[in-house]
């Protein structure tokens, strides 16, 4: 018992000069700056740093990879790289080039640069898909909650039906009937994953519509719209960020589910779940970095995704109910 | 005294009735949900006739199936055939839709059986030592496991196991259905994400109980810790592990899709994956309002059984 206090008390204060060290150090950059923008930048810096490092560095990779992707890809990711018409190794296989690290696919495109555009596919989708689930969650929840009585009991039991009904084969029915492109994959997602959120919202406006202030407002002749965007909304707001930070792992997933089987994101466009079924065939040829790469980063963007969700959840609701 | 247990009673009744009203209200829901959504897809005629074929042939076919019907027509018959559990003939296999789903339901049931069993298998003594060693490395190492479970597709881990076991070393079959050697990768990548859930369930109601005042009250008296946790703090994860286990169990058959489509199983997964590609109306709609019955039922089953386990639950609502 003994060791391992007095490790922590000789190991404490140098962990704690070393910070403050570093903490001066940026103070003493921060003073050349003007007065005024010097509060703002503590703040910010403030911000930067409770901030989890794992999953934001993560996330903050793969944003900058969505948005710098034609600066940062070697190769064109639709067309076939000059000369090169199918599979080449890839960099540490014999015949490898460094000038394609991960080879090109049966098309001779080059793999890196396909998995730098898929970024994009995976960043827009994950984050405008969750933002139209949790809107229209956000109106049934709130319309159920509100107005109560047949309305919240029709609303809920279609939140009930919708999950009988298998997610993927909803999301590829509705894909057939739309048609396959990028936005409709994000609006399919929206109408196959708002039901979390208006089952949960539903719950939180039937008690606050019990509280006083809102029934103060409605004494005070404020209309139901307002009173739903002046006084529900803003008290749900938290727990909507809490959900939404959950569901995008969920909504990445979903989308490269589909564009693995082929109903997702249309052909030519680079998507990481399009990417794997490319491979999938490639197993048995010994080709294991085209499954690994996209594989990889599925896996890793949805690891940041749920560790900065976990971490959001904390933050703003710290009576860790179970979401 | 007795007069409350009386009016209990009739409170539970009403919530039971009310429940069923909800559960046949939701099944209704659902049918005419996948009835249209089924319908806006498109032709199945088209899929059904050969290149080349002549309108007349489609109008053809169209008359076959009474597709021609007014909508109406074809909705009343539909609900004629979800009351009677009748779906009809299948457009590409002809055979009768519910001999078919109760053909492949066993394969699904033993697949999920599997994952199941594998999920709770990890996800249990993982959840209970990541409680019980709170903090320690043990519950790093419980957590990183529930946090990959989460992260990792299915799919994904499908194909990754697919590399090293049967392509690598060889050890396991590809894919395929026949000896328990083929149930190995798929009930591992389907119960995965299961585990992690069950992980985190266990962890968190464990680590509520332990923190109570029965349990420290238990130590106190000099129970030993074994007892502790297992008679007193694990009694209490019991409930709500068998609702979610329950409610897992159903999802599973449904969420089961991409790794029967991966190891080429042979279950209601990859069978509804087909139907809905051949645009095959009363096998998309026969598998979806019967697998989704299951999901009502079981939900209607735990709304229950909680009422029945816990009097403090409210029952109005």
């Amino acid at each position: 018992m003994n060791v391992p206090d007095s490790n922590n008390s000789t190991k404490m204060p140098r962990k704690a000069s070393r910070k403050g060290a570093l903490e001066e150090a940026s103070s003493g950059e921060i003073r050349n700056a003007n007065k005024d923008s010097r509060s703002k930048v503590r703040a910010f810096l403030d911000f930067v740093k409770q901030l989890p490092v794992g999953s934001t560095l993560i996330l903050g990779i793969l944003v900058f990879f969505a948005i710098c992707a034609p600066l940062l890809a070697p190769h064109d990711p639709i067309r076939p790289v000059e000369g090169i018409y199918t599979y080449t190794p890839a960099a540490w296989k014999d015949g490898g080039s460094w000038a394609q690290w991960l080879g090109t696919d049966f098309l001779g495109r080059d793999v890196w640069s396909r998995i730098i555009y898929g970024a994009r596919v995976s960043v827009i989708v994950g984050l405008t898909g969750t933002a139209a689930a949790g809107a229209i969650g956000m109106v049934m929840g709130v319309v159920a909650g509100y107005f109560g009585g047949w309305v919240d009991a029709f609303i809920m039991r279609v939140v009930d039906a919708w999950l009988a009904i298998p997610t993927l084969v909803l999301a590829i029915l509705l894909s057939m009937t739309l048609g396959a492109s990028m936005w409709n994959i994000v609006l399919i997602l929206g109408v196959v994953y708002w039901t979390r959120y208006a089952r949960i919202l539903r719950g939180e406006v039937l008690t606050l519509r019990e509280r006083d202030f809102v029934k103060l407002a409605e004494v005070a002749g404020a209309g139901r719209i307002r009173i739903i965007t002046r006084h529900i909304i803003p008290n749900v707001f938290n727990t909507w960020m809490v959900l939404a930070s959950l569901t995008v792992g969920v909504v990445i997933v979903a989308e490269a589910s589909l564009s693995f089987l082929g109903v997702g994101v249309p052909a030519p466009q680079p998507a990481w779940g399009s990417m794997l079924n490319d491979a999938r065939a490639q197993l048995l040829t010994g080709r294991w970095w085209l499954m690994a790469a996209p594989a990889v980063a599925i896996g890793l963007t949805v690891l940041g995704a749920n560790l900065f969700g976990d971490w959001l959840r904390v933050k703003l609701d710290p009576q860790q109910r179970n979401l | 005294m007795f007069g409350i247990y009386i009016q209990r009673r009739k409170v539970i009744r009403a919530y039971f009735l009310r429940r069923l009203v909800y559960s046949a209200i939701t099944l209704f829901v659902l049918a005419t949900t996948i009835f249209g959504l089924v319908r806006l897809t498109g032709d199945p005629a088209i899929l059904l006739t050969p290149e080349g074929a002549t309108e007349l042939e489609r109008v053809q076919i169209r008359e076959d199936l009474g597709l021609n019907d007014a909508l109406p027509v074809q909705f009343a018959r539909f609900i004629r055939e979800v009351v009677t559990l009748d779906f009809g003939t299948s457009f590409h296999l002809g055979q009768s839709v519910t001999s078919v789903y109760f053909d492949r339901l066993p394969n699904s049931i033993l697949l999920v059986t599997v994952a199941m069993a594998f999920s709770l298998a990890l996800g249990i003594p993982a959840g209970i030592i990541s409680a019980v060693y709170n903090g320690r490395w043990m519950d790093f190492a419980a957590k990183g496991l529930a946090l990959t479970g989460m992260s990792i597709p299915g799919f994904v881990m499908a194909l990754t196991m697919m590399f090293f076991f049967s392509v690598k070393f060889s050890w396991l079959p590809t894919f395929g259905i026949g000896t328990w050697k083929h149930l190995v990768m798929p009930g591992i990548a389907l119960g995965w994400y299961f585990a992690a859930s069950t992980l985190r369930l266990v962890r968190s109601t464990m680590l509520d109980v332990l923190s109570s005042d029965y349990v420290k009250l238990a130590r106190l008296k000099g129970m030993t810790e074994q007892r502790v946790i297992m008679r007193h703090a694990f009694a209490n994860v019991l409930i709500p592990l068998i609702s979610l286990t329950g409610v897992n169990f159903v999802v599973m058959i449904n969420a089961a899709t991409i790794v029967e489509v991966i190891f080429v199983w042979p279950g209601l997964g990859s069978l509804l994956l087909e139907a809905v590609g051949e645009r095959d109306f009363p096998l998309v709609q026969g598998i979806v309002v019967m697998s989704g019955t299951l999901i009502i039922i079981t939900n209607f089953l735990i709304d229950l059984f909680y009422a029945w386990v816990d009097p403090r639950i409210r029952l109005t609502r």
